[in-house]
């Protein structure tokens, strides 16, 4: 911080704790309720926005992890059956179908959410921190204006032997207020304006959220459906009747008979 | 460790210290060691299996977590904001009702959708990942079985070792007599233990890569189903979504630019979203101290610059400076936002972005064009990127060269800071 932000600070927080304490309060505070109505409001949204924004890259990162574990499951099986050499070319079909939909869905759909969904997002949130320096500002601004407006008034009940102090201290109480006016009124009236902006801007990324969901879900679908015919055509009936979860108790049972899995 | 384990640790010490320096003789059985290598493969596989299994598994549910809370955040911007909650008149309706709609029947199908797939999921859990966990609790006791061969291995090289060693000795005492003795009948109980160990492993570990081969298919299978019965209700579901909110009949991007229009533009006028960017002076602002040979140049630039640029807006609104002189000078200080703001107090209105003066373009019936002065490189989105010396055509000029101007280069238009180029 330079030499000058740490004197305005220090004498800030002066004027903060003058408002604070005393009988009489030193300081009178100024409120401006429709302001501070327009702040609350931008408050609301900034936190709906931020939420917002969470949600929509942690589905990205869902899906992508989704498409990456099927990936590794993949690779996994292929290397099971690898062994017995890929005979009916089910693990091979499997990982084929996995690697597409890892290659092709995902990064075809991963532009159009980037481009619809993230990027408006995170550029709306991106306005969030200057604004917020604004807000910052006006407060700081009202704080210098009050503490200003207070000399003034100290001066005017108890003059001083000076007499060019009190023009001085009303000039520049005068510049204090000008400068918070300016920009109260900026914030006054353009935040409600982006509150107003807030639905056009990102309600077109819900429906093309929607529609990249539905996309995924069609291709992913039909991938997977296409393994399906390097299967016997038993194998269906086997899975709804349980009977591949019995064998695969079987065979679990059978290995753990073998000696070598007891602790000899 | 237990007590016996820690002393069968001290003497085999020697021994392995030379098995791991290839000192003496160590025994190598090649069939073994292959099986030894084909059951680590398996032990990694399986490993991978019972662990992206269970990845996969957080990783749908994941997914549909987000879609709803994504819409239910979407719907806290649909809804109307008011600044005094507890006061039910401060509601406006400036809110979006349809959107709230769509967003409600939307986590409806979601939820709904969740549900359905709870027993698949429950069925990837129950029926997937237990197996292969199971499986990775049976590959550890065989993973503990090799070990034990491996130090039995450990004690045969060593007592056959002891055993040559005295055999080898010329003249044999009595005492000799009596070590060979018992490192005879020591080796003997090694050699057992040993082959008992080593053929047990060679005899089974095969067919435990057999059965495990019969393991995965019917697994994978399962596993297959789930996740086509997975898809296809997901699929399903959303294939079925019918929320008149949605032009579901055009494409993803198209229905968005489409939906959107120019509402970024129109939003990035607010000067309050520029406080900091367009604010008190960017940082590596050319005309200081890092382009010091430029800064003359700079300042040159400024003169010229402002005898003809267009006048700011402050000295437009005559009366405006004069009842603000002194605002007016800290205001400068402050940088640009505090200009337009005062500018558009004075106005009473938004401030509108600075027209180029018309007499400016008088008798250009292109736009004026400038030569860029340093490399910018775009910082957001709508920034235009050019590198010193190239020809601007400037579109919108900012009130002063603080701001952001518009410009085209190349077939691209987009923002750029007025202080990065010089008018031609």
């Amino acid at each position: 911080m330079s030499w000058s932000g740490f004197v305005k600070n220090v004498n800030r927080k002066t004027t903060q704790v003058m408002m604070k304490t005393g009988p009489l309060r030193h300081v009178e505070k100024t409120n401006d309720r429709d302001y501070e109505v327009e702040e609350r409001r931008y408050r609301t949204l900034e936190g709906a926005a931020t939420r917002l924004q969470k949600e929509s890259k942690g589905y990205l990162d869902s899906l992508r992890a989704m498409t990456a574990s099927q990936m590794r499951i993949a690779e996994t099986i292929d290397a099971f059956y690898g062994d017995a050499g890929t005979r009916d070319g089910v693990s091979r079909s499997y990982k084929q179908a996995v690697e597409d939909l890892d290659a092709e869905t995902i990064k075809s759909l991963d532009g159009p959410y980037r481009t619809t969904v993230l990027e408006p997002i995170m550029r709306f949130c991106a306005y969030f921190p200057d604004i917020n320096e604004c807000i910052k500002k006006r407060n700081n601004k009202l704080l210098d204006y009050d503490s200003m407006r207070s000399k003034v008034k100290k001066l005017v009940d108890k003059p001083d032997k000076d007499p060019s102090k009190l023009p001085r201290a009303e000039r520049e109480a005068e510049l204090a207020k000008t400068a918070y006016e300016q920009l109260n009124e900026q914030l006054f009236t353009e935040l409600p304006q982006l509150i107003d902006l807030r639905v056009p801007y990102l309600d077109p990324s819900f429906e093309a959220l929607v529609k990249i969901q539905l996309r995924f879900c069609a291709e992913a679908y039909s991938r997977m459906a296409q393994v399906q015919q390097y299967l016997d055509a038993d194998t269906r009936e086997n899975y709804a009747q349980g009977h591949l979860d019995t064998k695969v108790e079987q065979v679990l049972s059978e290995i753990r008979d073998l000696s070598i899995a007891g602790t000899v | 460790m237990s007590l016996k384990g820690l002393q069968k640790t001290l003497v085999r010490a020697p021994q392995t210290f030379k098995q791991r320096f290839n000192m003496g003789e160590t025994t190598k059985d090649a069939v073994y060691i292959d099986a030894e290598r084909r059951f680590q493969e398996l032990e990694t596989e399986t490993k991978k299996l019972h662990e992206e299994s269970s990845k996969y598994f957080n990783a749908i549910n994941g997914m549909l977590d987000h879609q709803i809370e994504f819409s239910r955040a979407i719907k806290e911007i649909y809804s109307p904001i008011s600044g005094r909650m507890s006061d039910p008149d401060s509601f406006k309706d400036e809110g979006n009702q349809a959107g709230i709609q769509a967003c409600n029947e939307y986590e409806e199908i979601v939820k709904e959708l969740k549900v359905t797939l709870q027993p698949e999921l429950g069925m990837i859990q129950q029926r997937v990942i237990g197996p292969a966990s199971e499986l990775m609790e049976i590959i550890k006791a065989v993973r503990k079985t090799t070990l034990k061969r491996a130090h039995k291995q450990l004690d045969y090289d060593r007592h056959r070792a002891t055993l040559k060693k005295i055999q080898e000795k010329p003249d044999k005492s009595l005492k000799d007599e009596k070590a060979l003795f018992k490192a005879e009948a020591e080796a003997e109980q090694a050699t057992q233990d040993y082959e008992y160990f080593n053929d047990l492993l060679k005899d089974e570990l095969p067919k435990l890569f057999r059965l495990e081969r019969e393991f995965v298919q019917p697994l994978f299978q399962s596993f297959y189903y789930m996740q086509l019965n997975v898809f296809y209700t997901l699929h399903e579901r959303m294939q079925s979504i019918d929320i008149g909110y949605f032009d579901l009949s055009l494409d993803v991007e198209a229905a968005f630019n489409k939906k959107r229009g120019d509402i970024r533009e129109e939003t990035e006028k607010l000067t309050i979203l520029h406080f900091k960017t367009k604010g008190s002076g960017r940082p590596g602002k050319p005309g200081v101290s890092k382009y010091a040979a430029e800064s003359k140049y700079a300042q040159r630039r400024k003169s010229e610059d402002s005898d003809r640029m267009p006048p700011p807006p402050y000295s437009a609104e005559d009366d405006g400076e004069s009842t603000v002189p002194v605002g007016r000078t800290r205001s400068s200080s402050l940088g640009s936002p505090f200009l337009k703001a005062a500018a558009a107090k004075a106005k009473g209105a938004a401030p509108p972005p600075p027209k180029p003066k018309p007499s400016r373009l008088a008798g250009h019936s292109v736009h004026p064009t400038a030569t860029a002065l340093y490399d910018y490189e775009a910082q957001a989105e709508g920034d235009l990127s050019f590198s010193a010396g190239d020809i601007i055509e400037v579109t919108v000029r900012g009130a002063t060269e603080n701001e952001w101007w518009q410009g085209t280069l190349k077939g691209k238009s987009g923002q750029f800071p007025g202080n990065y180029i010089k008018m031609n």
